[in-house]
């Protein structure tokens, strides 16, 4: 088929998905919620700034031409003024996103790190000891609420043990480095602020291990299936056969194909991680996305709700896309 | 091929039975399911009375306590007895969960079943916005909901069941296909039965049991998002107890009075668990091969 | 003085097998897939495994290369000897290096036998490598290392002129790839370079068996298993991967235990025919004395069978009755419910494996 015709396809499956999400965030906004103007003008609007607020939203019109407004401002990027900053959405969520990604991509990684090994040796030892304490530590995670591990470990690392940082993203006694992405780590290792990076990689680790520790199940399982399913199939005999020994039969040949299904779940990964963050950014300080939506919730912001929940979906959609052309990438089966 | 239900069979049950017993795991969990639903139902019957200590009156005098023989978890900062009040918050997530489970069961139920038996367009449009739906990340649906319609119990069932149903649909829609195509349903059809009766007869009766054994896993983890919401501030009001809220209000005493946020916390995690794994002992219930070994 | 000397290395076995057993573990009991199997395998010799499925056809050659699932599988008696040792003794480590080179097995899917997310060249390759691991004495003919180094650097570069750049690249990257090459020309596929960086489903499925083949070529090992290696190919394709077979026998003198279930492939293949029913052998000897003076009346069921679908004429003769259920084996002969000529003492003894006359074996109360 060709990778870039598959791309394309890709992508183009996407426009229906989002069209209806973005749907359903109109309903949500608009239409459901009680007192349409009270909410998205702030508690403390007087008459003249919900009547302001009201034409400008056309919330008296009828619902088409009212979706047809709310389609075009959030695609001009008018995702709403915040009632408690006076700014717009879309600019309170760019300065807090960056954090929330990193956050997110550390997670990612420990999560890998943790997750697949895990699983490969739960496959090779299936059903032997190894197989079950690995299946309940990976459940006992999955089924904590994130902020148990995260007060834990908090409470341990942080207080007790005072290894680690309590809270934020950097010492307050430190500047932060130069803003090129956001991103504390990366800038400071692309501006060589090597006080910042150190600084910033150990506030990092134990929020983004808690997350690892509750979510890691979610790649465990699928590599533990998956390596369980290659390791029966019959070019695995027929490598024996070959005469390859035990370790490049498993490394070489069972891995490299038991891993293709596995990227699969990097887009549920994602959705579940970006979910946990919400929790986890409250607990440590972080200030990502997640510590935004709550701190919004408590001062009854409602278009930041909002602009978050858009700004989440959209990030968890298009991870769910790229693991999908990652799929391509790695199985030669689809494209070639 | 799934083997058609058409009556409940005794012989089928004590397969079950022997199923369900043969691991110990699954009964272990299966026992602290049912004994939490069973202590949910207790002191929702009594209104509380059966608890320790009144889970409301706030006596300045005992703030923030360790744990004790008096008090087994200790006090919160306004000198309630925390045990009483985690128990106290059994049955609003029994509630909580039970409601979301249901009302997702019974949607998807109907909706699956419709989509699978009438195929075609109905069956698109249905898929389409299941689709739409399960492209939202389910903590964050349900976040959107609940502070659109403002912060409570009924609210945040209400913002839950959008979460859930999607997935019940699918499987309801993918149960039918395999019922559909079976004997039994296609000589109802040759003899003319309506399309409304075919699925309340025999469709839906067949696939009930599959569902209700993922609802089962799913109560758990309906307390796990409906926590985390009233951590956040939108699901149980204060005072009402609530694990993810009583966790929340001790978040600032995690370190002079851990015990405070961390038993709630760990309250959920037993929960969860228990569901978790007796759900999966349900699954082997369903799983054919596993059924094959046990009659 | 050398004839004598060639005579008694042409009867030396390369594989000598006695009395193996093996069973297969279930809930309630022990399920005997293979009872007491004796065969030694000449020099250079085809010799074809024939009978219904479940005779236990397969599960012989995966203990002889010992890639039986165990559990459930296991051995409970009798050896194995190859290369002067009872490979059934041997450890796993031992084991594996003697597959591949010494022993080695190809399958009925080829192209479920590769490796789907590696090329042809890396995975031809890989048999390259193991057997330049293993310096043993054995002639390897022409093949030198530092000739191909230089070809490989030649043939990368044409090789990235492809359109298949993520493969080209894949291969490219070996220095083996002239090896490979050279390979893939023995077998007979024509454009060997274009076929090294295609990926396993690129492939036709004679295609994908001759580049097994062509595996088995460059680790020349000295038994090879071929499990039913052309049931799932055309008739012409069939053709070319028996005549390679051939090639295997004569050029590098590998004997090989040719599995199938198809009489007329055996035929054209097989020097020798061992016949199998029920997990034992009850007929062995050359493939023109299993087909023209026949003995054990299973194998004259097969034939009947079989001949009837190439000659056209006669009705076709299926054997009356089933292949027995393993778990719940007949008393006496194992063949008798079903079989024509059988007397009282079928029903009540078993038939041991006799030797009637030159190498003719066979397990019947009829021929004594």
């Amino acid at each position: 088929m060709g990778f870039v015709t598959y791309i394309i396809k890709r992508f183009l499956l996407l426009i229906p998905i989002l069209l209806g999400v973005t749907f359903i965030t109109y309903v949500i906004s608009r239409v459901t919620v009680p007192n349409v103007a009270r909410a998205w003008a702030g508690p403390r609007a007087g008459p003249q700034a919900l009547a302001a607020l009201s034409a400008r939203y056309h919330l008296n019109d009828p619902v088409y031409i009212q979706y047809f407004y709310y389609m075009k401002d959030l695609v001009t990027g008018d995702w709403g003024i915040s009632p408690t900053t006076g700014r717009p959405v879309l600019y309170d969520l760019k300065i807090f996103f960056p954090a929330t990604v990193e956050l997110a991509i550390a997670a990612v990684i420990i999560t890998i790190i943790i997750g697949i090994p895990t699983g490969i040796l739960a496959a090779i030892y299936h059903n032997k000891k190894i197989d079950h304490s690995i299946r309940f530590l990976y459940l006992a995670g999955f089924s904590s609420p994130p902020f148990l591990v995260g007060l834990v470990m908090l409470l341990l690392f942080a207080y007790i043990f005072k290894i680690f940082p309590t809270e934020g993203e950097l010492s307050s006694s430190l500047a932060p480095p130069l803003r090129i992405t956001g991103m504390f780590i990366v800038d400071s290792l692309l501006t060589g602020n090597w006080v910042d990076l150190r600084d910033s990689l150990w506030h990092i680790i134990l929020p983004a291990t808690a997350l690892a520790l509750t979510y890691f199940g979610v790649v465990t399982r699928i590599t533990r299936s998956s390596m369980l399913e290659v390791l029966q199939k019959d070019f695995i005999r027929a490598s024996y056969a070959k005469g390859l020994s035990k370790r490049s039969v498993i490394y070489k040949h069972a891995v490299r194909n038991a891993m293709i299904p596995t990227t699969t779940v990097l887009g549920l990964l994602l959705g579940a991680l970006l979910s946990g963050t919400i929790v986890i950014e409250t607990i440590f300080l972080w200030p990502g996305i997640g510590y935004y939506a709550v701190l919004s919730i408590e001062s009854l912001n409602f278009p930041s709700v909002m602009g978050v929940t858009i700004l989440f979906t959209i990030s968890v959609i298009l991870a769910n896309l790229l693991a999908d052309l990652l799929y391509a990438v790695i199985d030669p089966r689809i494209t070639v | 091929m799934k083997k058609l239900r058409t009556s409940i069979d005794a012989q089928e049950l004590a397969i079950t039975w022997r199923i369900l017993r043969s691991s110990s795991i699954t009964l272990a969990g299966g026992a602290i399911a049912l004994g939490f639903l069973v202590i949910a139902l207790s002191v929702w019957i009594s209104g509380n009375a059966i608890l320790p200590y009144n889970v409301y009156t706030i006596s300045p005098a005992s703030t923030l306590q360790a744990p004790s023989l008096a008090h087994l978890l200790g006090t919160d900062d306004l000198g309630r007895d925390i045990f009483s009040r985690i128990l106290a918050a059994a049955p609003i997530d029994a509630e909580v969960a039970l409601s979301v489970v249901g009302s997702a069961v019974i949607l998807g139920l109907i909706l699956g079943s419709i989509a699978g038996y009438v195929g075609g367009r109905v069956e698109e449009i249905i898929m389409r916005v299941t689709d739409v739906f399960l492209a939202f990340p389910g903590l964050v649906l349900a976040l959107a909901i609940a502070s659109s319609l403002g912060p409570s119990i009924f609210h945040s069932i209400l913002a839950l069941t959008p979460v859930w149903w999607p997935s019940y649909t699918r499987l309801a829609r993918a149960e039918t296909l395999s019922v559909k195509s079976q004997q039994y349903v296609e000589a109802s059809r040759a003899v003319g039965q309506r399309v409304r009766h075919i699925i309340l007869a025999h469709i839906i009766p067949n696939i009930i049991p599959d569902l209700l054994v993922y609802a089962t896993l799913d109560i758990g983890n309906v307390i796990l998002v409906f926590s985390v919401l009233s951590f956040i501030g939108l699901g149980a009001q204060p005072p009402t107890p609530e694990w993810g809220l009583l966790t929340s209000q001790g978040e600032s005493y995690l370190v002079s009075a851990p015990w405070y946020p961390i038993a709630p916390a760990v309250a959920i995690l037993i929960i969860a668990i228990a569901f978790s794994l007796f759900g999966d002992g349900l699954r082997d219930v369903l799983d054919p091969k596993v059924r094959g070994l046990f009659s | 003085m050398s004839e004598a000397m060639s005579e008694t290395t042409n009867h030396r076995s390369v594989l000598d097998i006695n009395d193996l057993t093996v069973a297969y573990k279930t809930f309630n009991r022990n399920v005997v897939a293979l009872s007491n199997v004796s065969l030694d395998v000449p020099r250079a010799t085809i010799i074809a495994a024939v009978g219904e499925s479940g005779c236990g056809k397969s599960t012989l050659g995966l203990s002889i290369i010992g890639l039986l699932q165990r559990p459930p599988a296991m051995v409970t008696g009798g050896e194995i000897v190859f290369e002067g040792r009872d490979i059934l003794k041997v450890r796993e480590a031992e084991l594996s290096r003697l597959r591949g080179t010494g022993i080695s097995m190809i399958f009925q899917e080829p192209m479920s036998s590769l490796d789907p997310v590696y090329t042809v060249g890396q995975q031809l390759t890989e048999a390259i490598e193991v057997r330049e691991n293993r310096k043993q004495n054995r002639d390897y003919g022409p093949f030198e290392r530092t000739t191909a180094h230089h070809e490989s650097h030649n043939l990368a570069s044409r090789l990235l002129g492809t359109n298949n750049v993520r493969g080209a690249l894949n291969t490219a990257r070996r220095h083996y790839a002239a090896g490979a090459v050279e390979a893939l020309r023995n077998v007979q596929i024509s454009d060997p370079e274009r076929v090294l960086d295609k990926y396993p489903h690129e492939l036709s499925g004679g295609m994908a068996q001759r580049v097994m083949i062509a595996g088995a070529l460059v680790e020349r090992p000295s038994f090879l298993i071929a499990d039913e290696p052309t049931s799932a190919l055309d008739v012409t394709t069939q053709a070319q991967v028996l005549s390679l077979m051939r090639e295997l026998r004569d050029v590098v003198g590998t004997s090989i235990l040719f599995i199938t279930h198809d009489l007329a492939v055996a035929a054209q293949i097989a020097d020798q025919v061992i016949v199998m029913y029920a997990g034992e052998i009850v007929e062995q000897s050359s493939v023109k004395e299993i087909f023209q003076e026949h003995l054990h009346p299973y194998t004259e069921g097969l034939l009947n069978s079989f001949s009837s679908k190439y000659k056209d004429e006669g009705t076709m003769e299926a054997i009356s009755g089933d292949v027995p259920n393993l778990k719940n084996l007949p008393s006496g002969c194992r063949f008798h419910p079903r079989c024509k000529y059988a007397m009282e003492k079928c029903r009540l003894e078993h038939p041991e494996i006799r030797e009637t006359h030159q190498r003719h074996k066979v397990a019947c109360h009829l021929i004594s």
